[in-house]
């Protein structure tokens, strides 16, 4: 012990870590926005926590008093010739640490995401404070819009992009995966579209409680996670819809789950819930042009089957899952050429090459890839096994009524737009 | 009841010493030259012992007394009885003197040879001496009427008259002495040097009753007393067998404290036994306050914080460490039992374990070993973590601390550390009260230390839940020595948080990992079966394992006959027509008719 005591005096005292910060002396902020400033290249929009607002504090413990939602955050923003500039002129005017640990996402204006991202992402991937793994939005329009949107359930827009962002078939881009993709031949970054629209609730819907309930409802703005943002280069070139973003996860195996409507020859429809999804991407360098080949593997469950069949039947099952098979694959195939169209090989297709045969992609694709990529012809095969089909069988209506049967050697015509995708226009409001 | 108590005032100094030496003088002349060498001897011895208690009157600035009255009882032991009775009682008056409780009581053998009875009062059963010793001494029929001195009074007087079962002999008259101290009736016949030490003790003792500080839920509502006979006798009760060995020692100068080392005899390693014995006989002090003054003279490392000795107060407890081939020593005057060798583990294992189904055994076992960590470090983490990593926290925690910790005026260490001492005030203060009032302190405490503090604003709430967690987490710890060695540590580790963060917090346990490493508990390894990592027994730690199961001892203190249970005792469906091939005896785990 006596031995030990100088040196722990030396661990007290030389140990360089009196960082101490009280959780009073910092300023979390939860969303960051990036745009292009009016005077300077870079507009920094934070937006901060402010604790003393947050949850009820109040001795009598009833919600009704407790602050809206909207005033939990404040949204600070200064524009600077760089962002590191940006980020200090905020920090002098606001009396806490900024600590950007826990910030929840990152949105990238349009204005900026179109001028090219490498040094926003580089800066963002080389602060110490920003974490790899935060989430990267491309917002249509303003990113600073996407702050202000007061969400009405969560409390700020940081939880409801969270959530969302986690919920959706959309392609996933942090500040690693994009700093990543830049930096690497034969894929190109795509980022989610964040967008805002007016609020979904009639006006005066969501006056709970507070006082000043009225004027806000007209202008509160929800947030839209809707179809994606797809990069040449560090530059944002085009935004396609769902369907298309959908795709572009599946095959980049990040998505969680599809719905598929197939129609069998009888009439009605059957819903095939697609649950668990993988995708294989398989590029073979043939010339003239390189074979993509995809194969598409799902486990999901088979709902509204107001098509009446009997889907205890594991004969009925298996057609319909050929059915679905077929519909899929048609559909992601559509949504492939329809990506194909917009010229950016966001799926990762000469990454796929590139790895297969990193010589012929070098001396042979990579120059031209630009102008192959379009052209390239694309395979895809899809394998759907239903497991599940709910939990009542039979149609409720009428039970005693004969089920009826698939028709035995029949696959059923294959609709050829079962969806009707619309490439790149404005999503359906449902 | 004619006894004649002295006591009060008997005789100056002087006064006695000039008749004893007039005595003596005049006997000189009378007796033959061996018992005249054996009376000058006791009047040497006497001397000494004068000479002796005076010095330590004088030495008592000095600082010597201890070392003097030492000497001073022990200068006892060499002097014998006198044959003459008279110069008996002096001895011995002259040695209790100023004792209040010191009853002697003359009296003829039935109307023959004079006799003394002798003893403290409280400490024997003085109607049983009366009735059995006495009585039938005066009234009875005496076989030796005033006949000449013989050899075989002793023995005619135990085996016919004294209607006790345990009677020895006291030749000198430091016997007789310590005999009357342990509370023994003492008996002189004149003209006999050989004194008879009657045991008729009976002195009031507390009854059984269920140990307070380790209470259980299943088990026997039975702990040890402070008698130590019936603490054997509790231990006896368990293991019925010749093997339990019950050796005994006294501790002590002054207090001359019974110690007892029991173990099982053939499963207890020697090593052990002797270690236990050796450790023991090497203390000189006057007198030892309770076991843990034991425990701190006996112990492997004397300035540890942690226990490597268990304290218990269960009888059941000791018997199954017994069992384990581990040494028990029992005092006298205390319900606590030491056992050693204690390993760290040991001391997260509660008596319930043994009497509730091996599933929720295991799962309470390794629940404390959880809470009992989370005690030492759960303030500590969250400290570091909220002052000098809030990137660590989820966003939405992070924030609802944030929330609570807005306008608390000090820093989360100060905090923490406030609290922890005022949790520990209002728990010490608990100990303390008096059960009246206590409850009036555990309501202002309550509200003081939870309500008040978090609606003014001192403290954060988060805070709060922490100590209250941080403390019932420490009250799940089995042994309360253990516990107590959690709680203080607890301290430098939220210091060490408060400098440096998760390092210092990481640090302070690896400080302590060391240090648990680095102990030893009666040559066993604290950290055993963990740190010299034995695989066999590393579950047992963690786990119970259901008693088919337990069919070895641990190799680390039992030695010989390891095997406590046959293999196959689990019970299972028979497979053909049931062999009966029931053991007969179901106490005693001999594991000796195993094959």
């Amino acid at each position: 012990m006596r031995r030990l005591a100088p040196l722990l005096l030396v661990a007290l005292l030389a140990g360089g870590c009196w960082d101490r910060t009280e959780v009073n002396d910092i300023a979390l902020v939860t969303a960051m926005a990036i745009d292009v400033g009016s005077e300077h290249p870079y507009r920094l929009s934070l937006q901060i926590i402010l604790p003393q607002l947050v949850g009820a504090r109040s001795p009598g413990g009833g919600g009704g008093s407790s602050p809206s939602q909207a005033q939990q955050v404040a949204i600070v923003g200064r524009e600077g010739r760089s962002l590191m500039e940006a980020a200090d002129s905020i920090q002098r005017e606001v009396s806490r640490w900024l600590r950007f640990g826990h910030t929840s996402f990152i949105v990238l204006g349009e204005e900026l995401a179109r001028r090219g991202i490498t040094d926003v992402i580089g800066f963002l991937a080389t602060h110490r404070g920003v974490r790899l793994r935060t989430p990267v939005y491309v917002a249509e329009g303003d990113g600073l819009a996407v702050l202000k949107a007061q969400p009405l359930l969560e409390g700020t827009p940081g939880e409801v992009v969270e959530e969302l962002g986690s919920m959706q078939n959309l392609p996933r881009a942090t500040v690693g995966s994009v700093a990543d993709e830049l930096g690497r031949e034969g894929i190109e970054p795509v980022m989610a579209r964040l967008s805002t629209t007016p609020a979904l609730s009639p006006a005066g819907f969501d006056g709970g409680g507070g006082g000043g309930g009225q004027g806000a409802a007209s202008t509160r703005l929800e947030l839209r996670l809707t179809g994606a943002g797809l990069f040449q280069g560090d530059r944002l070139v085009d935004f396609v819809g769902p369907q298309e973003a959908m795709a572009i996860a599946w095959v980049r195996n990040r998505t969680l789950e599809s719905l598929f409507t197939v129609f069998p020859p009888e009439g009605g429809l059957v819903t095939f819930n697609a649950l668990r999804l993988r995708s294989r991407l398989e590029v073979v360098p043939v010339d003239p042009r390189p074979q993509v080949r995809i194969h598409l593997t799902t486990i999901g469950e088979l709902l509204e089957n107001s098509a009446r069949l009997d889907l205890t039947d594991p004969v009925v099952v298996n057609r319909l899952e050929r059915l679905v098979e077929a519909t899929v694959a048609a559909e992601i195939a559509h949504a492939i050429e329809s990506v194909q169209k917009r010229g950016t090989d966001v799926f990762g297709f000469g990454f796929a090459l590139f790895k297969r045969d990193p010589r012929a992609w070098r001396e042979r694709w990579a120059r031209e890839w630009d102008r192959v990529f379009p052209t390239l012809p694309v395979q895809v095969t899809a394998t759907v096994d239903a497991r599940r089909i709910g939990l009542v069988p039979e149609p409720v209506d009428a039970p005693e009524r004969p089920v009826r049967q698939f028709p035995p050697g029949e696959e059923g015509a294959i609709p050829q737009d079962p969806t009707q995708v619309s490439p790149g226009g404005e999503p359906p409001v449902e | 009841m004619p006894t004649s108590h002295h006591g009060e005032r008997e005789g100056d100094d002087t006064s006695f010493d000039g008749l004893a030496e007039a005595y003596w003088a005049a006997e000189a002349q009378a007796l033959p030259g061996e018992l005249r060498e054996a009376s000058q001897a006791l009047r040497q011895g006497l001397e000494r012992y004068e000479a002796t208690l005076d010095q330590a009157a004088e030495s008592l600035d000095r600082g010597q007394r201890l070392q003097v009255l030492l000497s001073g009882t022990a200068e006892l032991r060499e002097l014998p009885l006198s044959p003459s009775l008279d110069q008996n009682v002096q001895s011995l008056e002259a040695l209790f003197r100023h004792a209040a409780d010191w009853v002697l009581r003359p009296f003829r053998l039935a109307g023959g040879r004079r006799a003394v009875v002798a003893y403290l009062d409280g400490m024997v059963d003085v109607a049983v001496i009366d009735d059995h010793l006495v009585k039938p001494l005066m009234y009875d029929a005496f076989p030796l009427r005033a006949g000449p001195v013989t050899a075989t009074v002793q023995e005619v007087l135990k085996a016919h008259a004294i209607a006790a079962s345990q009677v020895r002999e006291g030749a000198t008259l430091g016997e007789v002495v310590n005999g009357i101290l342990d509370g023994d009736a003492l008996l002189l016949v004149d003209g006999e040097g050989v004194g008879l030490i009657v045991s008729q003790r009976g002195w009031q003792k507390r009854a059984l009753s269920e140990p307070p500080s380790e209470s259980t839920i299943r088990g026997p509502r039975e702990g040890f007393t402070e008698t130590l006979r019936t603490n054997t006798a509790l231990l006896r009760r368990r293991l019925r067998t010749p093997s339990l060995k019950f050796e005994a020692m006294t501790v002590g100068t002054l207090s001359r404290t019974d110690v007892v080392i029991a173990y099982l005899d053939r499963i207890a390693t020697d090593a052990l036994v002797e270690e236990v014995r050796s450790r023991l006989e090497r203390l000189i002090i006057d007198s030892p306050q309770d076991v843990q003054s034991l425990d701190e003279l006996i112990r492997d490392a004397p300035t540890s914080l942690f226990p490597t000795i268990r304290v218990t107060e269960r009888p059941d407890a000791v018997a199954g460490e017994l069992l384990e081939g581990r040494v028990a020593i029992l005092a006298a005057n205390t319900p606590f039992v030491l056992v050693v060798p204690a390993t760290f583990w040991g001391h997260f294992q509660s008596p319930e374990d043994y009497y509730h189904s091996f599933y929720v055994a295991s799962a309470l076992r390794l629940l404390r070993i959880v809470f009992a960590f989370l005690a030492l470090t759960l303030p500590a983490t969250y400290v570091a973590i909220t002052t000098f990593h809030a990137d660590m926290v989820p966003t939405s925690l992070l924030i609802t601390i944030a929330a609570a910790r807005e306008g608390v005026p000090f820093p989360a260490l100060l905090e923490a550390l406030m609290m922890e001492v005022m949790f520990e005030v209002l728990r010490e203060a608990g100990l303390r009260l008096p059960r009246q009032v206590g409850q009036a302190v555990s309501i202002v405490g309550a509200l003081v230390i939870g309500e008040a503090a978090v609606t003014a604003g001192i403290v954060s709430a988060p805070m709060v839940i922490l100590v209250a967690m941080t403390g019932i987490a420490s009250f799940t710890i089995p042994s309360y020595e253990m516990a107590l060695a959690i709680r203080l540590l607890r301290f430098p580790v939220l210091l060490a948080a408060g400098f440096l963060g998760l390092f210092g917090v990481g640090a302070a346990i690896m400080f302590i990992l060391v240090h648990l490493a680095d102990l030893r508990s009666f040559s066993v390894p604290y950290l055993a079966p963990v740190a010299p990592l034995r695989l066999g027994r590393v579950a047992s730690v963690f786990v119970r394992p259901p008693f088919w199961a337990q069919i070895f001892r641990p190799s680390l203190t039992a030695q010989f006959n390891r095997q406590r249970a046959v293999g196959g005792l689990k019970p299972q469906p028979p497979q053909t027509p049931a062999p009966s091939a029931g053991s007969p005896d179901g106490t005693g785990p001999e594991g000796e008719d195993g094959p």
